[in-house]
């Protein structure tokens, strides 16, 4: 066994093989070696101190057992016998003492309260009013073996209730137990692992402790770049709104817990935070927050840089973003974050954010609580240096297609649609209508071409437009338009080698783009101070002479460039 | 009417699910003559049992019909139905049907 895995001894009233096998085959941390005793000799081995499997070092100990093999007095209740609540209690606490007894033979012990199968219903409607009932009595020997453990600091009752929920019909099979003395299904197993290895990872401090954010369509629905801040759903009468409301409640409630908040999104950084100041339906403040980075940078980068800055390790982190290109990203370049996989409906996010088994914690301090104003102060600007790997390689195993057409009459609608309603990246920002979108291209030196975007996960559509207008030697880049769902593809220089190469063609002396400020579109400004495009206050121009090259991960069709 | 092929796939599927408790070397191949039965160098009795339950489950779940493949009456004679994926699709069909 190499030293990061962690031994567990399973000792069961019932067969426990299922459970042995399903935790030796987790890949997920910490990984475990498991053997399971001989059913049936829970009592006989935890009061056996020379028995061989208590010879040495054990990491892990699961005592499972079902009640009516603990308390014979519980047992004769279930089959409606006489029998008295204190001696139930009795059996509870003579069997609770012996766990204590025995809470030294493993760094940390793990005792699954007790269930019954969901058809013992006891004395059915009346059940809860019994000092008999089934369901009453075994809630009561819970709480006492609850109490009674509580003070051991390395011994940790679990819910068996919310794995039997999990479970739903399949919880339970009698048929397991008549074939093979297996009292409970295999989902239960299951969330028993997922249950046991997440406690683990606290106890051995590979708790998560930073969540990075993405804003767009993950805090909020909608782009706010594009959108403005007053038309995102956040709240309001909207089941969309109130999901992701819902969603920030969850989030702030972590951070009661001790997990801290960051962002890594791509957007014009003061456009963001002033949705996030000024949205009266926003729960997340600024102040929750430890740290952000909002720009156009690579997601990975940004976040690796975050994490530096917050002097956290990368295995202490989660990040969370909607768009599965950019957990892809994360995932391959630094392999050590978590990034789960995140449901498309937001109505999801809520419930798959409290199912992560990834933020169980040694008991709270009121340090954990004030973590985020911590890590606030305590932050340095450090270099940047985290590797994350070749973002050119990354592009590469995308895969991205790019289509290049002319406008017509099957493309115009929706392009005219793309260039009505976006604002972040909008050289020039024109409105026109479908007709006068199409009487501007077919006067002769016009020339605009939509562009159609793909990669291995998904064909995202029509979702550029790049115009041109040609007058002697010079060519004007009219329009310059992308949708934010594309950036950062090399789309927007792939654009660019179009323009470049229609000029060329034209035998035209310069490329010249003009840029025209509006509120919104600072990002295609930043993006043309870095094109390679000489700059004059906000002219932006080409030497024709030159080509402009398509990047070498983008397959191009539809258009050839000239070398 | 569940056709083979079907059945086939509610088979390989439950072998997912037991060999998520196999050890590596002793994990089944989902192929149709792979060997389901310990005496065919497949599973033992515990494994057997896992793989009857993930099958009746899986087949109420997709044919909502609820089948007992440890039914001495519906077992062929002189033939071990868990011999292989093939003889199990064969003999669960002919429940199935009947």
């Amino acid at each position: 066994m190499d030293s990061k895995t962690l031994s567990c001894l399973l000792i069961s009233d019932f067969q426990v093989e299922n459970l042995a096998g399903l935790i030796n085959n987790d890949a997920e941390a910490p990984i475990l070696q498991a053997k399971s005793a001989p059913f049936g000799q829970v009592v006989p081995l935890l009061m056996d101190s020379n028995h061989e499997l208590w010879k040495g070092p054990l990491d892990s100990l699961i005592i499972w057992t079902q009640p009516q093999s603990i308390s014979p007095a519980y047992a004769k209740l279930l089959d409606y016998q006489d029998a008295h609540l204190d001696h139930v209690l009795n059996d509870v606490e003579r069997f609770a003492n012996l766990i204590l007894k025995n809470s030294n033979r493993a760094k940390y012990l793990f005792i699954p309260l007790w269930v019954i199968p969901t058809y013992h219903r006891g004395y059915g409607f009346l059940d809860a009013k019994s000092d008999r009932g089934a369901s009453p009595v075994l809630s009561k020997m819970n709480l006492v073996l609850t109490e009674m453990l509580s003070p051991s600091k390395n011994t940790f009752v679990l819910s068996t209730n919310r794995w039997i929920e999990t479970a739903g019909k399949n919880a339970f099979n009698p048929k397991l137990w008549y074939m093979g003395k297996i009292a409970f299904g295999h989902e239960v197993f299951l969330e028993c692992v997922r249950d046991v290895k997440a406690a683990l990872r606290a106890l051995t401090g590979q708790a998560k402790k930073l969540i990075i954010l993405d804003l767009d369509d993950t805090l909020w629905g909608g782009i706010v770049g594009d959108d403005g801040y007053q038309n995102l759903k956040l709240g309001g009468h909207d089941h969309i709104g109130e999901a992701y409301v819902d969603f920030q409640r969850a989030l702030k409630s972590l951070t009661r817990r001790g997990i801290i908040l960051g962002i890594a999104s791509k957007n014009d950084e003061s456009v963001a935070l002033k949705a996030i100041s000024e949205h009266p339906e926003m729960i997340l403040k600024l102040e929750d927050f430890a740290g952000w980075k909002i720009n156009w940078n690579d997601k990975a980068q940004n976040i690796a840089d975050l994490v530096d800055e917050l002097n956290l390790g990368l295995p202490s982190v989660v990040v969370i973003d909607d768009n599965p290109l950019e957990r892809a990203r994360v995932r391959e370049a630094l392999p050590e974050i978590f990034v789960p996989d995140w449901p498309q409906d937001p109505m999801l996010y809520k419930s798959t954010l409290l199912n992560l088994r990834v933020f169980d914690h040694p008991p709270i301090t009121s340090e954990d609580k004030k973590r985020t104003e911590m890590y606030k102060t305590e932050g340095q600007r450090s270099s940047l240096k985290s590797a994350v790997g070749s973002l050119d390689e990354w592009f590469e195993k995308l895969e991205i297609k790019i289509h290049a057409e002319e406008l017509n009459d099957a493309n115009l609608p929706r392009a005219a649609q793309l260039l009505n309603k976006t604002n972040q990246w909008n050289l020039s920002t024109r409105r026109l209508s479908d007709k006068e979108l199409m009487d501007w291209v077919q006067q002769g030196h016009h020339k605009l071409w939509v562009i159609r975007v793909a990669d291995r996960f998904g064909d995202y559509g029509l979702t550029g437009i790049v115009s041109a207008d040609l007058q002697n030697d010079l060519v004007s880049l009219v329009d310059f338009v992308l949708s934010c769902r594309v950036i950062g593809r090399k789309v927007e220089e792939t654009m660019l080698a179009v323009a470049v190469n229609f000029a060329r063609r034209s035998k035209a002396r310069e490329l010249k783009a003009q840029y025209l400020a509006t509120e919104k579109n600072k990002p295609c400004l930043e993006f043309f101070e870095k094109s390679g495009f000489q700059r004059t206050e906000n002219i932006f121009t080409w030497d024709a002479a030159q080509p402009y090259l398509t990047p070498r991960a983008i397959q191009l069709s539809g258009i050839t460039i000239d070398g | 009417m569940a056709t083979k092929d079907e059945i086939r796939d509610v088979i390989y599927s439950a072998i997912d699910e037991v060999n998520l408790m196999l050890p590596k070397d002793r994990k089944i191949e989902k192929a149709s003559h792979a060997p389901l039965s310990a005496d065919k160098g497949g599973l033992d009795s515990l494994g057997l049992i896992n793989m009857i339950i993930a099958i009746e489950q899986k087949l109420e779940g997709r044919f909502k019909k609820s089948v007992s493949l440890a039914n001495e009456q519906m077992m062929p004679q002189g033939q071990n139905p868990f011999a292989n994926v093939d003889t199990l699709a064969d003999y669960i069909l002919k429940i199935l049907e009947n």
